[in-house]
């Protein structure tokens, strides 16, 4: 089937095939539809059906907050059931030459490990190659399993076979569950990747600033990966918040340590507790590392204040927490929303 | 008879119309809506130039009908584009009807992308004036929403004065109540569209502005000016 977008600085077109999400569609035919969560929440890939038939596989997704009309529809859920025209409120972008053009792909499960009593790191296998920056994530889909869930990817290599992701429980969740069954070892999974803006690239001649919340550490740890890699830390400071409720969430703690042992004059990691106060153990653990109590992004906002010129900032986690770390980049910072990026995840 | 059953003209190249509304955007809509209802051959959406009536924009004329459509919002053009251009039936609701004939231009009394002025309330001594709260309701470097006659408002208090916009960013309808602003710039939290404060104008990569609206101050009440 043909899809139409008209933009406001341009029309193009591409195929999609039945039964695929109108936003991969476009975007593996490097057609730059917006998006950001790519999964029913944001809002940001809403589109007006002018033309054709179209269906959206989840019509109570969170992001149909945004529509206005019924001729309204989120690119990410939807499918074409016919030829579409669809018109876009914003212009499309055009992709940087070297940003890898995402595809849809398998994996399967290699292992799977605890981190926390609630967090899991699941290694896949891909079928193929797969090119990504630093920063960004897959859509995962788990056989019998409705929808896909986004995951940032840990690791950060060129060309990569193995994918790492870390997943949050969820008490009841569907992937939880099936977490949490047997024979998740050698399940194979769908995939579509890379996607996500929130990126890095060692040609950013900037200090690094990363604040997560929880799991959205991976994305950090594939950003971190590549600047170390890159030797960024030789020339640039890097600033790692991590905030966690308690001593007993932390994870990636290890890692964290040897990445900031590569350059330890330039490379600091502060990890916040917003529930305990921080206990002996942990600086007697990781005595390179900064503790504090508090919120991440307060923590943040305070010990980086003054230090703000030529930062680039990196921030994932729970809404809340982005949100108010948004705040804190804008109107303390004064960041320009060029040298902010983010991932929401809910 | 000419060549065409309907032929429509979209303001592009206006002093006013362009300013109202992304008309350049409107063409493309209605040319790809003809399109895809099979009608290309019957029907023509032309660019045109000024019709003298500015402030009343963005407009659009369809003849043979002679209908012509004021203050035309993206949203309209649905069925504008499904009931008239396609269908035959007029949309009653948006029509025109200056009252008089020849040039009817408002001059000199709009900023930004007010929308619709039907033209019965041209000749209006003065704007009609709805209270939105008291002064002290919006600290000073704060903003804060408000519903006036089912129209939610934004009050910006800039650090030196007051100003008002639409209450949800064009982008995404997200509240801009929940961004931030440091009196120069007003951002968006959800997707980092900014606008200057002072005007509304888009900044960086925002697309379009802030519809604003005029407002007062008088002992201690702020009030706004819906329309016109």
């Amino acid at each position: 089937m043909k899809i139409v977008v008209s933009a406001r600085n341009g029309t193009r077109d591409f195929e999609c095939d039945p039964g695929e999400k109108i936003l991969h569609a476009g975007l593996r035919s490097g057609v730059e539809l917006p998006y950001e969560c790519a999964t029913g929440t944001c809002g940001t890939c809403k589109a007006r059906l002018v033309g054709g038939r179209a269906e959206s596989e989840w019509p109570d997704a969170p992001g149909g907050r945004s529509l206005q009309s019924a001729a309204e529809l989120l690119t990410c859920q939807s499918v074409a059931r016919d030829d579409c025209t669809l018109a876009l409120g914003t212009a499309l972008k055009s992709r940087a030459p070297s940003a890898p053009t995402p595809r849809a792909l398998g994996g399967v499960v290699r292992a799977r490990r605890a981190l926390t009593h609630d967090v899991v790191a699941l290694q896949l296998d891909v079928d193929g190659p797969l090119d990504f920056d630093a920063g960004q994530f897959a859509l995962v889909t788990v056989p019998g399993i409705a929808g896909a869930r986004a995951y940032s990817m840990v690791n950060f290599d060129r060309g990569a076979e193995r994918l790492s992701f870390v997943l949050k429980l969820k008490p009841g969740g569907a992937v939880s569950n099936w977490l949490f069954g047997d024979g998740v070892e050698g399940t194979r999974l769908g995939l579509f990747a890379p996607l996500g803006h929130a990126t890095f690239h060692p040609d950013v001649r900037k200090h690094v600033l990363c604040i997560a919340g929880g799991s959205g550490i991976a994305g950090m740890m594939s950003i971190l990966s590549l600047a170390c890699r890159e030797g960024h830390f030789g020339a640039w400071d890097g600033h790692v918040f991590f905030g966690v409720r308690t001593a007993r969430d932390g994870f990636f703690l290890d890692e964290l340590e040897a990445f900031r042992a590569q350059y330890p004059a330039r490379l600091s990691v502060t990890v916040a507790l917003s529930d305990e106060d921080v206990p002996a153990s942990l600086p007697a653990a990781y005595p390179g590392f900064a503790f504090a109590r508090g919120f991440v992004h307060a923590v943040a906002g305070e010990r980086m204040k003054g230090r703000f010129a030529d930062v680039r900032a990196y921030v994932a986690g729970p809404p809340p927490m982005v949100d108010a770390s948004l705040r804190l980049l804008l109107r303390e910072a004064r960041l320009p929303p060029a040298d902010i990026r983010y991932d929401k995840f809910s | 008879m000419g060549p065409y059953d309907r032929h429509v003209f979209v303001c592009t190249g206006g002093e006013t119309c362009p300013t109202q509304g992304e008309t350049e955007n409107y063409v493309k809509i209605l040319r790809a809506g003809v399109q895809n209802a099979g009608r290309s051959s019957d029907v023509r959406i032309n660019k045109s130039g000024c019709f003298s009536q500015c402030g009343h924009g963005p407009m659009i004329v369809v003849y043979p009908d002679d209908v012509w459509y004021a203050g035309v919002r993206e949203s309209d053009l649905d069925e504008i584009l499904t009931s008239h251009i396609i269908g035959g039936n007029p949309v009653e609701r948006l029509r025109y009807d200056p009252g008089k004939p020849g040039p009817n231009k408002i001059v000199g009394e709009k900023k930004g992308a007010e929308g619709r002025a039907p033209a019965s309330d041209v000749g209006r001594a003065g704007p009609a004036w709805k209270r939105v709260c008291r002064s002290d309701e919006v600290p000073a470097n704060g903003m804060k929403a408000f519903p006036v006659d089912g129209v939610d408002v934004l009050i910006v208090h800039t650090g030196e004065a007051f100003v008002a916009y639409q209450a949800l960013c064009p982008h995404e309808a997200v509240a801009l109540e929940q961004g931030v602003h440091d009196g120069s710039v007003l951002t968006c939290l959800e997707h980092m569209w900014q606008f200057d404060v002072r005007t509304g104008a888009p900044i960086g990569d925002a697309e379009t502005g802030l519809t604003g609206y005029r407002l007062k101050e008088e002992r201690g009440e702020l009030y706004v000016a819906l329309e016109g």
